[in-house]
């Protein structure tokens, strides 16, 4: 009951503030279809401490290995590749949304299912790891309607 | 990130676009005209099995979408908005009930037909996937202008870099739009409707 209470704090909220400043919002997962065994983590990120932090690695515990990735479009093909650490001056923005930016995390400890909520972590060159309740969603919460 | 093997390349020569007026004037971006690529004959597999050909995109609206299902964000992303636009086109003439969204699998070796099955149905139970060796995909890739390619991303894993456009094809078989992202809904069915209501024009 606690951690569920934990869950809806952290959800009502929508933000927790750890790695020097560093928050995260909006953080959700897609369920993975069925036959994939990746999966995509999406955020809002924003550094409301006074110094710059850096963002160097993005992972869960409930996932063996996690990347993040940024799909570009080049000449109407889409390619995924390694995001570099993200550097955030104080006030900056960092948005991984479908379609751009996105954890990509490999093999669940078990198949996420829409409903749970799993832990998506961030780590920073300063500072704490940040945990965030990572809502587990059929398809984006703000996707454009039919 | 090393290239470990280039598995198609579009044809020599690149799609040409046009801009093109409907009967009312208002301008079609991207519509093919009056050239469109035609789709040859292909021998590709659908997701139950069975043959997937050039007949089975005659006499209907075809949505056609290139990817894999290993692919963590712009195929879902864009089945899900797909699965938005068949459910809204499907309720009225030209697409109707037998306009078809078909994903094209670019990653047979890990694709199974069956794979394909669970993961188009996910998105909507009408969609169909197909897939195919490289040498049966290549016939319709080129005549598309799709692009993909295998990437190595360290150890066993790949992933494929594809063409992320969304592809008209009319019920003659020929390829007279293309969508390029980032897409919505709501662009891909005016779309639909503006580049649909050119052709039954033309016909």
């Amino acid at each position: 009951m606690r951690s569920v209470c934990m869950v809806l704090i952290l959800l009502v909220n929508g933000a927790a503030l750890a790695c020097d400043g560093l928050v995260v919002e909006h953080a959700w997962l897609r369920q993975p279809p069925p036959g994939s065994d990746v999966a995509a983590a999406y955020f809002d990120a924003r550094n409301d401490g006074a110094a710059t932090l850096t963002i160097t690695a993005v992972g869960s515990p409930d996932f063996k290995s996690a990347m993040l990735h940024a799909t570009h479009v080049v000449d109407g093909r889409a390619v995924m590749r390694p995001q570099g650490d993200i550097e955030l001056a104080p006030g900056a923005h960092f948005v991984a949304a479908p379609g751009g930016a996105h954890v990509m995390l490999f093999e669940p400890a078990k198949p996420p299912t829409v409903g749970d909520t799993l832990t998506l972590q961030l780590d920073c060159r300063a500072g704490e790891p940040l945990r965030v309740a990572l809502p587990v969603l059929r398809d984006a919460p703000r996707a454009t309607p039919p | 990130m090393i290239l470990i093997a280039g598995m198609a390349f579009a044809a020599g020569i690149g799609l040409s676009w046009w801009h093109n007026r409907d009967t009312e004037g208002a301008p079609i971006d991207g519509l093919l005209w009056p050239d469109p690529p035609a789709v040859p004959e292909i021998a590709l597999t659908r997701d139950d099995g069975t043959p997937f050909k050039l007949a089975d995109l005659r006499g209907k609206w075809t949505l056609m979408f290139f990817g894999f299902t290993h692919c963590p964000d712009v195929c879902p992303t864009t089945l899900d908005l797909l699965a938005q636009v068949h459910t809204v086109l499907k309720k009225t003439p030209p697409y109707g009930t037998q306009g078809q969204v078909v994903f094209v699998s670019v990653d047979p070796e890990r694709d199974t037909p069956a794979q394909l099955a669970q993961y188009v149905h996910y998105f909507h139970k009408d969609f169909i996937g197909v897939t195919g060796a490289d040498s049966d995909l290549k016939p319709l890739t080129q005549a598309l202008g799709v692009l993909f390619m295998k990437v190595a991303q360290g150890g066993p894993d790949y992933t494929v870099d594809h063409s992320a456009g969304i592809f008209f094809i009319d019920p003659a078989g020929r390829l007279v739009s293309v969508l390029t992202p980032p897409h919505t809904a709501d662009a891909v069915i005016a779309r639909f409707k503006a580049v649909s209501a050119f052709i039954l024009g033309k016909s």
